[in-house]
């Protein structure tokens, strides 16, 4: 098998309950030692798109391979793969050493060497001295550093994760986070995660799917999809986005021009895709426009407007400025320099960007 | 403050030796130095429990009880078990209507059981009479029992504890025995005490099934026709409400104590 072939490649997958259809023409590749997350809220069909490649669930319609191999037939036991569940299902009248051992007993090894990866695989997870600690013994960032060891100890192709953190509190999980990463650095195996927090989805991985309504929004990298989302749907699931709604004109080079009637006229970098002569909008970040009074040199291609919301979050101060012609508010995220960036509720203020921070896009 | 007298409490009191009372007067009546069971007590004796070790057809036919009721409980767990799992594992077509129907059973008078299953094994079948049937029968009545004793245990855990196990690359076989089945011992162990209990006290199936053999609530019964036997029958009657009593206490606290716990995957 060649190593430069996909780990995981899905083509024309749907899924269908009844007469519901949660998943529709589902079509990506996972790569090698990737770290790749579905992102979507609850009910956009991402746990069911994971139980489909753990063999839980088999898709009504296409081609599931997993490292090359056709997975139509094979079911969950026989696939190369180990999943962590979001309850974590740790085996309640199994110890931490028999829960990691479970899934060692159905491969052909020495028990010896069982026992090594079993003491092995406690190290990795940081479980050092509770390896006969009963399953109620457990808190719950224990139970899940259970699971992941014993669904990494069988040292699976790719490990499926169904939002193993989002039972954690914030600051575990914090934590977690940060060693799941490590820990996938580590071990080298392809990590699919799924979750519904977009900021966990963003610090995680190397690649995120964007899902809702059982269909795939985009795939790319986290930065990627913050700073080119593909579509207005991906821009406002991913971070705040100011969009100023227009018409577009297709530049050529990757550059579009978009008239937004009596804001203006803005040019822009634009996504692929972007239909010339379509409604489309400018999409701005928050942290992307600068504030300055009114009065001054204003910038050209600056809006004006009033701050109308102000708060105050210690590192950075959050304004919502209204602008006339402009239905919501504008949100400006600004840092907490100096006193320059202090503007009073009701204060008349101006709105600018450097060219390349804004990007436009279709509906 | 004088308590006022609380009506319930009369009430209570009164329910419980509704219950009980009856019951109970077996074992003093047992141990009445008398023939006969009527008040007033003519004095304390345990002749009637030491008189019952050398009555051979009566030990005979308390080994023959053990004998069915033993089978009869592990016979019917081991054919519950797969209702029970299929019943609270998958969405089953018609699963709501299949289990009232298995759990019919229950509300059936045992005396049109009886009749009904004498008519088949004698007519249509045409077996002779036999400790068989009457295990088959007593195998029937108890299925109900040790279903909804299962299940009740079965439907408490987390579904994805099977699906991690199949995950881990145990076949459906092997899920069963390492993880299915430990976590549902405490049950299982209730319903071999439930199945033993029901059929070891059934008298009416047993008494149309049997053949030359008797079960000991059929020697009971046939006892009763000498009245001079009377205070050894309530001996034995005493006994076997004490041994019931205790089985059927440690059932539930088994049960109980195997409750699953509100932590999902706990116990």
């Amino acid at each position: 098998m060649s190593s430069d072939r996909p780990i995981i490649e899905l083509s024309d997958i749907e899924k269908r309950f009844g007469s519901l259809t949660v998943l529709h023409d589902i079509n990506f590749d996972i790569g090698r030692g990737e770290f790749f997350s579905l992102l979507g809220a609850s009910g956009c069909g991402k746990t069911t798109l994971l139980r489909i490649l753990a063999g839980i669930e088999q898709p009504s319609e296409g081609k599931l391979l997993i490292d090359g191999q056709p997975m139509a037939g094979v079911p969950a036991n026989r696939r190369p793969t180990n999943m962590v569940f979001q309850s974590y299902a740790i085996f309640p009248h199994l110890n931490v050493e028999e829960n990691i051992g479970y899934g060692l007993r159905n491969c052909p090894i020495p028990k010896e060497e069982a026992r090594a990866r079993v003491a092995e695989a406690i190290a990795l997870v940081k479980l050092d001295g509770l390896a006969t600690r009963n399953a109620h013994q457990l808190s719950g960032g224990q139970r899940q550093r259970v699971a992941l060891a014993r669904a990494l100890v069988c040292r699976p192709k790719v490990l499926l994760l169904d939002e193993p953190l989002s039972a954690l509190d914030k600051k575990l999980r914090e934590e977690m986070q940060l060693e799941l990463r490590a820990l996938q650095r580590t071990v080298g195996i392809t990590f699919v995660f799924v979750t519904h927090d977009q900021e966990e989805a963003l610090t995680l991985s190397d690649r995120i799917a964007i899902m809702a309504g059982g269909r795939v929004l985009q795939i790319d990298s986290p930065r990627g999809l913050y700073e080119r989302p593909a579509n207005r749907r991906v821009a406002e699931f991913v971070g705040t986005m100011n969009l100023l709604p227009g018409k577009v004109k297709n530049l050529g080079g990757g550059r579009a021009r978009l008239d937004a009637g009596a804001l203006g006229a803005f040019e822009a970098p634009a996504v692929s895709g972007v239909a010339d002569g379509s409604a489309g909008f400018l999409a701005l970040r928050p942290e992307k426009l600068v504030l300055a009074a009114a009065g001054g040199k204003a910038k050209p291609g600056a809006l004006t407007g009033r701050v109308a919301e102000a708060a105050y979050l210690g590192d950075r101060i959050h304004y919502q400025v209204s602008v006339d012609a402009l239905g919501t508010p504008l949100a400006v995220s600004v840092n907490n320099v100096d006193g320059s960036t202090d503007f009073a509720l009701g204060a008349p203020v101006t709105v600018g960007w450097a060219e390349a921070g804004g990007v436009i896009l279709g509906d | 403050m004088p308590k006022k007298f609380d009506m319930l409490w009369l009430y209570a009191i009164i329910f419980i030796m509704f219950l009980y009372g009856p019951v109970l007067l077996m074992p003093v009546f047992a141990l009445n130095d008398g023939t006969f069971a009527t008040f007033p007590l003519k004095g304390f004796t345990v002749k009637n429990f030491a008189s019952m070790a050398a009555n051979t057809s009566m030990i005979l036919a308390f080994q023959t009880s053990v004998k069915i009721a033993v089978s009869v409980a592990v016979l019917s767990t081991v054919l519950a078990m797969p209702a029970a799992l299929a019943l609270t594992r998958y969405r089953l077509p018609g699963g709501g209507p299949i289990q009232s129907f298995m759990m019919l059973p229950l509300v059936i008078p045992s005396i049109v059981i009886g009749v009904a299953l004498l008519v088949i094994i004698l007519k249509i079948f045409g077996i002779q009479l036999s400790l068989w049937t009457v295990a088959a029968g007593h195998v029937l009545i108890c299925i109900p029992f040790c279903m909804s004793v299962l299940m009740s245990r079965l439907e408490g855990f987390d579904p994805s504890l099977e699906e991690a196990s199949s995950d881990l690359g145990c076949s459906a076989w092997q899920t069963f025995w390492r993880l299915t089945f430990p976590l549902a011992l405490p049950g299982v162990i209730s319903s071999l005490l439930m199945g033993f209990i029901i059929s070891f006290d059934e008298f009416v199936i047993a008494f149309f099934l049997t053949g030359t053999e008797n079960t000991l609530p059929v020697y009971l019964f046939s006892q009763l026709r000498f009245p001079n036997k009377l205070p050894g029958v309530l001996a034995l009657g005493s006994l076997i409400l004490v041994g019931s009593a205790v089985l059927v206490i440690a059932a539930e606290i088994i049960r109980k104590r195997g409750a699953p716990s509100s932590n999902p995957g706990d116990y």
